[in-house]
Order: structure tokens, then C-alpha cells, then sequence
């Protein structure tokens, strides 16, 4: 049956007016939803339609109904279309069309169609803005629509447009305005510095609202491939806890962003895999959209909506998201960079602290403390090791925190470990992982539950000397760039070490220069080279921290005699040994030149002495090689400049020994001289005697023979004769007076004892003599001690007006001790004593020594003391050999 | 040295004066004829004269004399020695004296020790000093 052709002018006015009531309403501004519901009814009641609908496209083949008359579906209800539906035609084609059949129970019916007896179906677009929004249908339970039906919906569909625009217009000038308005909360917050969690919460909660989500969550991506929540929201209040992780990986949003850094969506998780999609399971999730963070250019992290209800997110939504994530990039931006410099304003404040410590040249261990402290403080990580690399080992100097790497403790290098691989590499170095790493530091750090851990080297001047380490036990790995961090510390505990080397160095130059001087001094008193020998043992000894030794070479066998010694070499002096291919002093022997023996090479003997390292430097005396002077160590190698510093030592020793060869030279010079005056004197006495003495009693014995010619008539002939031979006695004594001060006879023959028995018996004072010394000396000892006996006694004959004088000889030590004292007037002055000067010259040329005490009034003492045994002129230092 | 003005020694007119026999060791030639020529004038019979002990031991082995004159200094030989040996030798019945022309003094410990019976000066060695030596040590 035709309708409206009867009453079309009517059908008009009844049009324009549902026209002009649906117009009123847009106008006023109504929300779509009544609009919608309007226009269904009086495009229903004009048309006579039995139902009426107007829906909205959502993706896919989805779409929501809007407004109904007489639907079986209700506003709000999301459906999905019927692709052999019209209004599926119009969402395909974005025309109108039209389905008519006069059979019901046609074939080509849709079923749903079918069911709900539709006989005839209309629909038609509407374009909202250029877009294709939704559509306008019509059905009849009976006939079919007239044809122009589509040209008045059209007019509808215009106004449902207008409307549409209108109240998205208002919608987005609404939803914008409540973009701005969060977008203004959280830039407040920013620019107040809160704290980024804040921030995060805060970006959670408004997008949450703005999209009306159910769960809000913005993670962070992390070196370990792994993503952090960092901030959320739930509109119900339970939603992913902050701090939740979950690796990247499988099909899901977060794994999307994080692979292509564009945002994702996820309508529905039948499919998903991974982590993440478990946790979303586990909460619920139906759909997600997911954008990225983009901080710098670089992807820093992801912001999650999810919601529980089965509608999927509308169209664009992750774009609208991905807006909102610029300002949480700012933020983070903004948040990082306060951050920074809160951090910075921290690591300059650390930095100036330790700073501090190593120029007030704090001790080491000092600075090692306050740096681990400062380390531990700034990352926010209790545990920390300050490490020293001691060849294949690790020793832990400092540390912070509970961890079973405490100071004092050392580690092999072997295996995996941050401190392994600093030194193998001189660089930074970072494990995140523990559980698949070998060695015995691997095993401790899990066991202890350490997660991550980073290492910066620290060099001074130009070598490895060790590393600082910081510990983790949380699950998220520390944060890049720690290692620059770190890495500001270790300059800081170089400049300590290089500090404190230098200090060290100069404290042990000020030390040798005090050990050189106190040999020095020795040798400028002259002491004895044993001595010297020993002093200068002792002191290399203390220098070095080992043992030290001076040695003299002894050409045949060839070989060294110990000749000083420190007291921890237990080897007594005059010890010799035969030189042994491994012996540092072997090698100065063949060489001439400073040698060294280190480790291995040393010889079995010294290894089991404990020796690791050995060196001897040269003593040349007067451009021979005499001996060496040898360090040997039991805990670590000597000093690379031992060599060096040994040198100034040995100088000295050389010098010591040049010095008492010259006074040895020369005292065995003085020796001979008065050895070779006393055997002239000796010829002069002996020539006197044989010959002017003898000339004298033979010329006396002929003038006598001569007189007894004579006949008794000649009387005074003969007392002229008998003058004469008187005159010769005279003469003869005479000489024999001087013949005794030169070189008394008896001396020769009869030794001191009867020499000074004569001498007491000639002496006009009574002397007292005692003399216990009985055997023969050498001649110019014996010599020496009658003249200092004959000079006292003519001196206190001449001076002393004593009425008796005490003479005695004795032998004790090794020694001659010779005494005369007279109880005289004293005052004895050298005036007086210089024949005792002139002796005394010649008592120390023996190796004696000669006091005269005389006190006013108190009588004269003259003590001399004569070594019993001339020197026999033995070079210096010839202690006997002992073979060892 | 004394000088006695008379010879002494051989009383003009005695038959029964024996001689003292007296053997001379000296090392100096000029002493030795010098003091042989004085001491027989002086009436000393001077058996023989010796300059080493190796000779001095042999003529008193052979010769016997009453007397030995040992000057003290015998070149590099020791008349304390000679003296000594003498002295040891059976031949008791021969006196030493030593002579020397050093002082008395000067040797007086070691003459002391010696078993000579004395010591003359050798500017005093006269025979009647020898004589009256030897009574003394009779």
C-alpha cells in the first residue's frame, strides 16, 4: 500500500514541524542522547516505521546504540552489526541502502531480520564533520518504504549530524578544557618539584579520569629488560601495585611500545602472551591501550590504560593518550633533571668532602672511609667495597653495609666478578645477573642475595691500583650511568694513594738521609770498619724492611765472608760461602755491576729461609772491587729502586774501609818508622861498643903494658901514664853513659825485667819495683817501655824532689801496663815532660797510650799502656775465616 | 885500669909460685894482645885466646885453665851463655869471670844470675884483680 502520496503537503508540514522540534532541541543545546531518542521517535512516527534506530559506528564491525524507538536494543548497548544488515552496507559503502521484501520468509532474509518480521529495512549515514559517524535505520514490520524515504532522512540525518558536531564540539571543548585542566594539575606539581612519584600518580589519576579507564599504570622500561610500575591509578582502588614487574616479552602493549615505540592497543587478551599479559589477566583486563614515553629522544617508559568492561576503548583513544604522555615526558624530563641536580648538588657536596680529606693530606685509610661512606650514601646503596689489587688477588681495604666482603678480607680474581673484571679490563663493569656466574665471589654475592653490582677503577699514576664497588640486593637493577658516578671518587682516592706514596716517599728519603748520617758520623770518627760494617747492615736493614748484610769477596774459592750483618740473618760474622749460581753477590762478583735475584731464582737455601728477593750493590775501594752489600727479603720484592738507593750505603763502607786501610797504612808506617829507629840505635850502640869503647880499653891496656916497661926509676913518667889511663876510663864511661840513654845493653839481652832492675838500681831516688811481666815482647815494645821508665825517673831525679818512686810492669788483657809514681811535689807540666812527648809519639805509633797526672803537691803518676803483640799489618776487616 | 907500677906476678926469688893459667874469649883481636901482653907481664900464664864459644868450650876442654876471661859481648854470640855452658861443663874446677867493657852496673842482674864468680871491667882487668877474684871464690 502506498503511503503519504494522500496526504504529502500534510506528510510535509508534519515533517518540517518534527523537524523544527528536533532543530529546538540541538539548539538548546540538548545532549545527544535526547536528541537521538527524538529524532528515533519522529522519524518513526513519520515514516510509520516500526522501529526506529540510531547507532554510532565504533571500530571494527562494532557500534553503539544511541537512540531507539521501538529497538529490541537498548541506548548505550554495543552490539556488533549484521554484516548482511543495511546499516552494515552503510558502514561498508557509506551510502544509503535499503532492504525490501514482500516475502518474509525470502531466502535472502538475515535471520535476526527474519526473526523480528521486518519487511522492509532503510538506512542511511551520518556524516559528522566529513567523517562517517554512524547511521540512521528505519524497518517496517509491513510494506515497503516509499522510495523518496531516503531523501527525508536525509534531512534528519543532517540535523543528527548538526547535533552530533554540536555536542561533540561541546564535548571536545568540554574535554579539552578538562585536559587542560589535568594537564595544568600535574604541570603544577612538576613545577613545585614534587617528587616523581607524585607526579606519576598524579598523570595516572587524571588520564585514568580523562579516559575514563578503570586502571591507570606508568612504568618505566629497565636495563634488564625488564619494565617497573612506577605510578598508577584504579578506579576501583585495587589495581597493579607500584613497584610490580614484569619482563618484556610475547604479545601484549607493553611489550608493543616497547618494541616499536609507538603506542598499542589491545582490544581483549584471548591471545596475548607474556608477563605482562598474565598480570593483566590476573587483574582483569579486557582491553589496554598503551603509549610511549619519550624522554629526550630516548624511550623511557610506557603509560597503560586497561579497563575491565567488555566495550573496547573508543576510536583513537591511544592517540589521545599519547598526548597526555608528552607532558608525563616533560615531567620526567623536568623530575630528572631536578633530580640531576639535586644528585649533583649531592656528588659535588660528597665530592668537596673527601676533597677536603686528601688535601688536608688525611691519611689513606681515612679517605678510604669517607669515601665508601659518601659512595654508599649518594647511589642509596648500603653495601660497597673499596678494593686493592694485590697481583692475582683482591684485598678489601673499606666497605660499607652487611655483606661478606668486609675489610681486611682477600680474593682470588678468578671467576666472575665486578672485581675480576676491572681488573682484566682497567674499566667500569657492571653484573646484573648472579645466578649463572662461577668463583668462589659469585657464589658469596648470591648466597648474600646481591642483584646487581658496578665497579669503577681506580688508576694511579698511570697503574691499576684497585676498584670501588656498589652492591644491590633490590630486583631493579642500579641505575645507569652509577659507574660515571662512582667513577668521580675514584680520581679523589688516586690523588690519597698518590698523596701518601709521596708522603711515604719523602718520609723515607728524610729516614735515609737520617740513617746516612748516622753512618756518616761513624765513619768521621773513625770508627772501627766492624763497626761501620754493622751499622750500616743495621740501618739498610731498618730501611728496607729485610734483612741486610755486608759481605767481602775472597778470591780463592771464590766466594763471600760475611763481615756484617742485621740481626735478622742468622749467620754469624766471618761466616764464608762459596759463591752459587743464584747468588745476587755472586752475579755483583762476575759483573761488577748491581744484581738482582728475585723469586724463583733465588736459591734453594735462601727459599728456604723465606727469601723472595735479593740485591747486592758493589764496594769498590780505590777501583777495586772489595765485596757487596746485600738486602734479602722474606715478604715481597724489593723496591724496584733498592738498587739505587743501596748505593749511597755502600760509598760509605767503601770510604770506612779506604780510611782504615790508610790508617792501618799508616799506622803500620809509623810502626816501622820507630821499629827501624830503635835498630839504628841499637847498630849505634853496638858500633859505639865494638868499636870506640874497645879502642879505648885496648889503648888503655897499652899504655899500661907500656908502663909496666917502664923502670921504677921513671915515676913520673908513669904517673903522666897512669893520667892517661885514668883519662881513657873516664872517656870510656863516658860513652857508656851515652851508649845507655841510646840503647842499654841489657835491654837486648836480658829483657825488661833486668833493664829496669838496672835502671832502679842506678837511680838516685830508692825506687820500689815490682814486675810481673816476665816474658820477651817485640824489641820496640820492650824499647819503648825502658824509655818511658828511664824518662820518669830522670825527670823525678831532676824535678820531683819525691823520696821514693813505685815502678811496676804488668801484663793484663793483652796489654803492657806501665806505672811510676813518685811521691814528689807534682806540677810536672809537658815543659818539664818533654821527653815523655817525644815518647808518646812513639807509644801511639805502637798502638798504645801514655797519661801524666801530675797535681801540685801531689806527686806525678805517668801511666802507659802498650799492646802486648805488635799488629801484624793484616788488611782491613780480615776477621779469621770460618767455613761454613 | 889500674896501673900497678910493679909488675906482680912472679916473685924474683920464689921457686914454688905456680902461674895462674888463663884461657882469654873475646871476639875483639886488639883486646886479645893486649890484655894476653899485660897479664903475663903481670906474671898470668894465658894458655890460649879464643874468639867464639864453639872454641873457648874445646881449649878449656883441652887446656884446662884455672880461669876463663868471657867477654860478655862475643859478636852475635852471648858471653852469659858461654859462661853458663862453661860453668855446666865438668870442667868445675875452671873458673869464669866475665868481662866487658859496658859497666858493671849496667849488667849487674844478669851477672848476678850468671854462675861466673865475677866481672871485671876491661879497663881494669889486672892480673892481681883475677887473683884476688879467684881467692874470693874459693
Amino acid at each position: 500500500m502506498e503511503l503519504a502520496t494522500v496526504g504529502q503537503i500534510g506528510t510535509l508540514a508534519d515533517e518540517q514541524a518534527a523537524l523544527r522540534r528536533v532543530a529546538t532541541l540541538v539548539a538548546r543545546g540538548a545532549g545527544p542522547m535526547p536528541v537521538f531518542e527524538a529524532v528515533a521517535e519522529e522519524v518513526s512516527d513519520l515514516l510509520k516505521a516500526d522501529v526506529a534506530a540510531i547507532v554510532r559506528f565504533e571500530g571494527g564491525e562494532a557500534a553503539t546504540m544511541m537512540g531507539t524507538h521501538r529497538g529490541r536494543r537498548s541506548t548505550g548497548e554495543r552490539f556488533e552489526l549484521d554484516p548482511d544488515y543495511v546499516v552494515a552496507s552503510v558502514r561498508a559503502t557509506g551510502e544509503a541502502a535499503r532492504f525490501d521484501t514482500d516475502d518474509p520468509a525470502a531466502e535472502e532474509m538475515p535471520e535476526p531480520v527474519r526473526a523480528e518480521g521486518i519487511r522492509s529495512a532503510l538506512a542511511s549515514p551520518i556524516v559528522v564533520d566529513g567523517e562517517l559517524w554512524g547511521a540512521i535505520t528505519v524497518a517496517s514490520f509491513e510494506g515497503s518504504f516509499p522510495p523518496e524515504t531516503e531523501q527525508r532522512l536525509t534531512d534528519f540525518t543532517e540535523l543528527l549530524a548538526a547535533a552530533v558536531a554540536n555536542a561533540e564540539s561541546r564535548q571536545a571543548v568540554t574535554r579539552l578544557a578538562e585536559e587542560q585542566a589535568a594537564l595544568r594539575r600535574v604541570a603544577t606539581l612538576v613545577a613545585r618539584d614534587a617528587p616523581s612519584t607524585e607526579v606519576f600518580d598524579a598523570v595516572a589519576t587524571e588520564v585514568g579520569k580523562l579516559l575514563d579507564t578503570d586502571i591507570t599504570i606508568v612504568g618505566r622500561y629497565d636495563a634488564d629488560g625488564m619494565a617497573t610500575a612506577i605510578g598508577n591509578w584504579s578506579a576501583a582502588g585495587e589495581g597493579v601495585p607500584v613497584g610490580t614487574r614484569s619482563a618484556i616479552g610475547g604479545r601484549n602493549v607493553l611489550t608493543i611500545v616497547a618494541e616499536t615505540g609507538k603506542p598499542a592497543r589491545m582490544d581483549g587478551y584471548d591471545d596475548a602472551s607474556g608477563e605482562a599479559a598474565e598480570i593483566a589477566r590476573r587483574y582483569g583486563w579486557r582491553s589496554s591501550i598503551a603509549a610511549p614515553i619519550l624522554v629526550e629522544g630516548r624511550l623511557w617508559g610506557v603509560m597503560l590504560v586497561a579497563t575491565q568492561r567488555p566495550e573496547p576503548f573508543f576510536t583513537g583513544a591511544e592517540h589521545k593518550l599519547a598526548a597526555f604522555t608528552d607532558l608525563i615526558a616533560t615531567a620526567i624530563a623536568n623530575a630528572q633533571a631536578h633530580d640531576e641536580l639535586r644528585r649533583f648538588g649531592d656528588e659535588q657536596a660528597a665530592l668537596g668532602r673527601v676533597a677536603r680529606l686528601v688535601a688536608a693530606a688525611a691519611s689513606p685509610e681515612r679517605v678510604f672511609g669517607a669515601v665508601v661512606a659518601e659512595v654508599s650514601s649518594l647511589l642509596g646503596l648500603e653495601r660497597t667495597e673499596l678494593v686493592r689489587y694485590d697481583g692475582d688477588s683482591g684485598t678489601v681495604i673499606a666497605a660499607t653495609g652487611d655483606h661478606p666482603f668486609p675489610a681486611g678480607n682477600s680474593w682470588s680474581l678468578e671467576g666472575a666478578s665486578v672485581m675480576a673484571s676491572v681488573a682484566r679490563t682497567s674499566r667500569a663493569a657492571r653484573i646484573d645477573d648472579y645466578s649463572n656466574l662461577e668463583g668462589e665471589i659469585a657464589r658469596t654475592a648470591r648466597s648474600a642475595g646481591f642483584q646487581s653490582a658496578i665497579g669503577a677503577p681506580i688508576t694511579v699514576e698511570g697503574r691499576l691500583w684497585g676498584v670501588i664497588i656498589a652492591i644491590s640486593t633490590d630486583p631493579e637493577p642500579i641505575p645507569e650511568r652509577s659507574e660515571e658516578r662512582l667513577g668521580q671518587f675514584t680520581g679523589l682516592v688516586a690523588a690519597a694513594i698518590a698523596n701518601a706514596e709521596s708522603g711515604d716517599a719523602l718520609a723515607r728519603i728524610a729516614e735515609e738521609e737520617a740513617a746516612l748520617r748516622r753512618v756518616a758520623t761513624l765513619v768521621a770518627e773513625g770508627a772501627d770498619p766492624s763497626e761501620i760494617f754493622s751499622a750500616v747492615s743495621d740501618e739498610a736493614a731498618r730501611l728496607f724492611g729485610s734483612g741486610a748484610a755486608v759481605l767481602r769477596f775472597e778470591p780463592e774459592p771464590p766466594g763471600v765472608v760475611f763481615v756484617g750483618n742485621s740481626n735478622s740473618y742468622d749467620i754469624p760474622i766471618g761466616t764464608s760461602l762459596e759463591f752459587e749460581e743464584g747468588m745476587a753477590t755472586a752475579e755483583v762478583y762476575r759483573t761488577g755491576r748491581a744484581a738482582r735475584v728475585d723469586g724463583a731464582d733465588v736459591l734453594p737455601v735462601g727459599r728456604n729461609l723465606g727469601v723472595v728477593s735479593s740485591v747486592a750493590t758493589p764496594i769498590v775501594v780505590e777501583g777495586r772491587l772489595w765485596g757487596a752489600v746485600s738486602l734479602a727479603s722474606t715478604d715481597e720484592s724489593l723496591p724496584l729502586d733498592a738498587e739505587e738507593r743501596l748505593v749511597k750505603f755502600t760509598e760509605f763502607v767503601a770510604t770506612a774501609i779506604a780510611n782504615a786501610e790508610g790508617k792501618s797504612e799508616l799506622a803500620a808506617s809509623r810502626r816501622r818508622i820507630v821499629a827501624a829507629s830503635d835498630e839504628a840505635r841499637r847498630r849505634i850502640e853496638r858500633d859505639l861498643h865494638d868499636g870506640t869503647q874497645q879502642r879505648l880499653v885496648s889503648l888503655g891496656l897499652a899504655i899500661r903494658a907500656a908502663e909496666a916497661n917502664l923502670s921504677p926509676d921513671r915515676a913520673d913518667v908513669r904517673a903522666q901514664l897512669e893520667g892517661v889511663v885514668d883519662g881513657l876510663a873516664d872517656a870510656l864511661e863516658d860513652l857508656q853513659e851515652i851508649s845507655r840513654g841510646i840503647h842499654p845493653a841489657i835491654l837486648s839481652r836480658g829483657g825488661l825485667g833486668p833493664a829496669l832492675q838496672t835502671l832502679a838500681h842506678r837511680s838516685t831516688i830508692p825506687v820500689d819495683l815490682d814486675v810481673t811481666a816476665d816474658v820477651r815482647l817485640a824489641e820496640p815494645i820492650e824499647v819503648c817501655a825502658y824509655f818511658i821508665a828511664s824518662e820518669a825517673l830522670a825527670n823525678a831525679a831532676k824535678h820531683s824532689q819525691a823520696t821514693r818512686i813505685d815502678l811496676s810492669l804488668a801484663q793484663r788483657d793483652g796489654r803492657l801496663l806501665v806505672s811510676i809514681r813518685d811521691n814528689g811535689i807534682g806540677g810536672a807540666d809537658s815543659a818539664h815532660g818533654s821527653g815523655l812527648l817525644g815518647l808518646s809519639d812513639r807509644v801511639e805509633a805502637l798502638g798504645g797510650s801514655i797519661s801524666v797526672e801530675s797535681r801540685q803537691g801531689k806527686g806525678t803518676q805517668i801511666t802507659a799502656e802498650l799492646p802486648v803483640a805488635l799488629e801484624s799489618g793484616q788488611p782491613v776487616g780480615q776477621e779469621p775465616s770460618v767455613r761454613s | 885500669m889500674t896501673g900497678s907500677g910493679v909488675a906482680e906476678g912472679r916473685p924474683i926469688a920464689d921457686p914454688s909460685w905456680v902461674p895462674i893459667r888463663c884461657l882469654i874469649v873475646d871476639d875483639n883481636p886488639f883486646f886479645l894482645e893486649g890484655a894476653t901482653d899485660l897479664l903475663k907481664r903481670e906474671g898470668l900464664e894465658v894458655v890460649g885466646v879464643a874468639s867464639t864459644s864453639a872454641d873457648a868450650i874445646r881449649l878449656v876442654r883441652e887446656l884446662r885453665p884455672d880461669v876463663t876471661l868471657v867477654d860478655v859481648d862475643l859478636g852475635d854470640e852471648d858471653g852469659f851463655e858461654l859462661a853458663r855452658k862453661l860453668s855446666d861443663a865438668s870442667a868445675a874446677h875452671s873458673k869464669v869471670i866475665l868481662i866487658s867493657a859496658h859497666a858493671e852496673d849496667d849488667l849487674a842482674q844478669l851477672i848476678a844470675a850468671s854462675p861466673a864468680v865475677g866481672f871485671v871491667s876491661k879497663t881494669r882487668v889486672s892480673a892481681r884483680a883475677i887473683r884476688e877474684m879467684l881467692e874470693r871464690a874459693a
